[in-house]
């Protein structure tokens, strides 16, 4: 939130100087005036109009590792998540990217991401999000964690709706998976705690994919039970156990409460529970009364009472909710279908097509991309902490472009270390406009 | 385990399928041109006809390996020239290392178990398959004149003659047809997937790649799975495949990369191959439509030609005169427009272009007179003739490494 207060007010200086925080912070801010030693005393930089110059399309060309970076998807509490493709295999990819001094300032933020790696590593599930890789910048003090490509969330389809809710057949292909998915997390011993639309992503296809393992636990494969002590999950999603503070709970029938929300939601476009602070909120789950609306079948208000039952040793396993009639039931399709709603920023891209076009251009013909920074990422995988494995992001003015005649990709130490340092004043306008308009929704993380 | 329990089937399939079959091939072929529909039953394999009766058992000491004549699947597999012992034919056989397979094993072993289920003539078929300690053997009708690639390779570098083109492309397309008609999508059609047998019988293998939209009981309008084990068939791939997007793709791919196969055959290399995978793609999306390089189109590959000066051998140079010089049928060059149609709506379908006027001038002519436009090249019939050469160099090394050792003293 802090970034978008620094953006510069007119849309024109936007583009001409919109400097990123990120970069201000890891440089030196003299280095940016480099060519203008006059303006290195000033507080206030002045520009003439004729400095001020429009340039509409400009593509930072950035690579991480094989990756080659596109369009913000989405934000998440830990950082931005964004469309990447894999240039060896051109396959679409998202990229979470966690900076460690954002993680430090969220309680249990660098154990938490830990955590998830540890834990996706070892899931493959159909309706379990999949990690290909996870790369680090020593420098940069980033990480970087390849994922599937998704094409939305739930959440985000549910509010391109008037009535935030699905279809019922199309809701109960969803709350299906869900219940696959959250059945392979448990046979593995895993506690989500934090199942709800916005954490439940869709593929092209279709495919439900539960994400944010971020607050996850992983029960100890000798443990008797699956007791748990903390949750750290979504206010609204949250059992009476959790509401009214308990010590111990069982941490299976926290994940079939949240389901049990999450289906009440996307059915019926409410929350069975709400209130206007934490505390009323936690105060209306501890006393656990819900009203599920009249237009709601019989069989689906069963299932949800079963799945909201406010003690947990009667509410339903996941194993009743199989067997429950409406989850066998074949669900007419009378109403049409949610589609994935265009990207906010494009709206006319139905479709949701690669954004990482621009930078392919930029990458082998270079024409328009006047200007353009270098960006340098020391990248190494995370693990194995393999050093000298570098990514160089190579942009190229017109001189440089003629040179090299169109032969971007450039992997080269020397080069990548002595320009390390160099200005990197513009061509983040474009990352930026995103970021502020996609902040306030839609996250895949 | 399963593997051997499909080798088991194959073998039970080959034995069940023992009636004679006299009519020749090439017949059939035309008969089924004629009659698009005509199923299945009724078309049985060159290599069948030939050899019937005979068994392929999954027994290891029943075959001889001779010498490697191809790679598969991006070098993990070898395919060997060998010799059934007991009818003393001449067989393929293609071996993969299980322990250093570094994919899936579900890979292979769906393009075994989705082989065995289709039976048509243009589409290559497996004998029999079994596990030997760990390498698992697949054994195959060998196809003398190997595949379009190397056939490029050995001799037609700037392509085959247009006549070769049509009656490779018929096959082809006559195997993709019976594939769609079963509700798969094959994915990966390039020259090196088209295998030509001595008799001129064009075959489609490489179904490793392949997607059966039938899911569930339900036939797929769309698909949206994105081949990420295929690098080596990228340039193949359909933009609306590689869009990745929501709209995803369906069967008419296919016809795309049978576009690409048609550049293929005709120029001699792929289009796009001379660039990185990356740009290829924003090729690809922006709309770039490959052509076949000859003199009415020579003024597009000017700029590659440019391009390409900085590498000026004899053989390039030879084929830029054949660039200029030859001419393809105005035929040719509208149904190779027509499958690399970027609306997937207009392009046609397999059926459809079976049905294509470039096909007339071949329409009574049987594939048996490919070989002939296939000349100089030879096909591999001889076990003794080719292969001894080949291990001959390999006896002269292993002389020459001998008299190495044995002339120069080890001072320490």
């Amino acid at each position: 939130m802090e970034e978008e207060e620094l953006v510069p007010g007119s849309d024109l200086f936007q583009d001409e100087i919109a400097f990123d925080q990120e970069e201000l912070i890891d440089l030196n801010p003299m280095d940016i005036f480099d060519d203008d030693g006059d303006l290195h005393d000033l507080v206030i930089h002045r520009f003439e109009s004729d400095q001020v110059v429009y340039q509409p399309h400009r593509h930072k060309v950035k690579l991480i590792g094989k990756y080659l970076m596109g369009e913000i998807l989405g934000e998440g509490s830990y950082g931005k998540v964004k469309e990447v493709l894999d240039t060896e295999t051109l396959c679409r990819r998202a990229v979470k990217i966690l900076k460690r001094r954002k993680l430090r300032k969220i309680p249990n933020g660098e154990q938490n991401v830990q955590r998830e790696i540890q834990l996706l590593k070892r899931l493959h599930h159909r309706n379990v999000i999949q990690l290909k890789d996870v790369m680090y910048n020593e420098e940069k003090q980033k990480m970087y964690i390849i994922m599937e490509y998704c094409a939305s969330e739930l959440q985000e389809m549910l509010e391109s709706v008037p009535s935030k809710k699905f279809p019922i057949w199309q809701a109960h292909g969803y709350f299906c998976q869900l219940i696959d998915g959250l059945e392979y997390l448990h046979s593995h011993g895993i506690v989500h705690k934090d199942i709800k639309p916005g954490n439940l992503l869709v593929t092209n296809d279709e495919t439900l994919k539960i994400t944010d393992l971020g607050v996850a636990e992983a029960l100890d494969i000798f443990a008797n039970s699956d007791e748990c002590r903390t949750s750290q999950g979504s206010p609204a999603f949250q059992p009476p156990e959790i509401a009214n503070g308990l010590n111990t709970f069982s941490g299976f029938k926290v994940d079939v409460w949240s389901s049990g929300v999450t289906l009440y939601n996307i059915t019926t476009g409410k929350y069975p529970f709400e209130g206007d602070n934490i505390y009323k909120l936690f105060e209306n789950i501890g006393k656990g009364v819900y009203t599920i609306p009249d237009d709601v079948s019989e069989l689906l208000a069963d299932l949800l009472k079963g799945m909201l039952a406010y003690e947990s040793d009667v509410r339903y396993t996941l194993q009743q909710i199989r067997q429950h009639p409406w989850f066998i039931k074949q669900h007419p399709r009378v109403l049409e279908r949610v589609l994935i709603p265009p990207r906010q920023d494009d709206p006319e891209d139905i479709l949701r097509s690669m954004t990482v076009i621009g930078c392919l251009s930029a990458m082998h013909y270079g024409n328009d991309e006047a200007g353009q920074e270098e960006d340098i990422a020391m990248v190494s995988d995370y693990q194995n902490a393999i050093s000298g494995q570098d990514a160089v992001c190579a942009n190229h003015d017109h001189e440089e472009l003629k040179g090299n005649s169109g032969q971007n990709i450039v992997v080269d130490n020397e080069h990548s270390q002595a320009s390390a340092t160099a200005p990197q004043a513009n061509g983040k306008s474009k990352s930026k406009k995103n970021s502020k308009s996609k902040f306030s929704s839609c996250k895949q993380s | 385990m399963s593997l051997l329990n499909c080798a088991r089937a194959a073998n039970e399939n080959k034995t069940s399928k023992k009636k004679p079959e006299s009519k020749p091939l090439d017949a059939q072929n035309d008969k089924s041109l004629k009659q698009k529909n005509s199923k299945s039953d009724q078309k049985v394999s060159n290599e069948m006809s030939n050899q019937v009766g005979i068994q392929y058992l999954p027994i290891c000491h029943h075959y001889e390996l001779s010498v490697v004549i191809g790679k598969g699947h991006s070098g993990s597999s070898s395919i060997f020239l060998a010799k059934h012992l007991p009818t003393a034919s001449l067989i393929a056989i293609k071996k993969i290392n299980v322990e250093v397979w570094d994919r899936e094993l579900s890979y292979i072993q769906n393009e075994i178990i989705l082989t065995q289920q289709l039976s048509h003539p243009n589409i290559l078929q497996l004998h029999c398959s079994f596990v030997k300690g760990h390498e698992l053997w697949i054994v195959m009708p060998l196809m003398a004149f190997g595949s379009c690639r190397d056939l490029i390779h050995a001799y037609f570098n700037s392509g085959l003659p247009e006549q070769a083109i049509l009656f490779i492309l018929r096959d082809v397309l006559l195997a993709v047809e019976y594939i769609h008609q079963r509700g798969i999508i094959h994915r990966g059609i390039k020259a090196s997937h088209v295998l030509i047998s001595k008799n001129g019988q064009v075959c489609l293998t490489g179904l490793h790649n392949s997607y059966n939209t039938i899911q569930n009981g339900k036939k797929l309008r769309k698909v949206h799975d994105f081949p990420i084990h295929s690098v080596d068939c990228l340039q193949s791939f359909s933009p609306e495949l590689l869009h990745q997007n929501l709209a995803g793709y369906n069967f008419k791919s296919d016809i795309y990369s049978i576009g690409i196969l048609i550049c293929e055959l005709a120029n001699g290399q792929s289009p796009f191959s001379d660039m990185p995978a990356t740009q290829m793609l924003l090729e690809k999306l922006n709309g770039t439509k490959p052509k076949l390089a000859d003199s009415t189109t020579v003024g597009d590959f000017i700029i590659d030609d440019d391009g390409n000066d900085d590498q000026p051998g004899t053989t390039q140079e030879r084929a830029d005169v054949i660039f200029f010089k030859r001419t393809f049928s105005q035929n040719l060059h509208e149904f190779t427009s027509e499958c690399l149609e970027l609306d997937v709506v207009k392009r046609p379908s397999a059926t459809q272009l079976l049905n294509h006027s470039v096909f007339k001038s071949i329409k009574n002519r049987p594939s048996s007179s490919l070989p002939s436009l296939l000349q100089p090249v030879t096909p591999l019939t001889d076990l003794a003739k080719v292969p001894r050469d080949l291990s001959a160099e390999e006896d002269d090394f292993t002389r020459k490494m001998s008299e190495v050792s044995m002339q120069e003293d080890w001072t320490f």
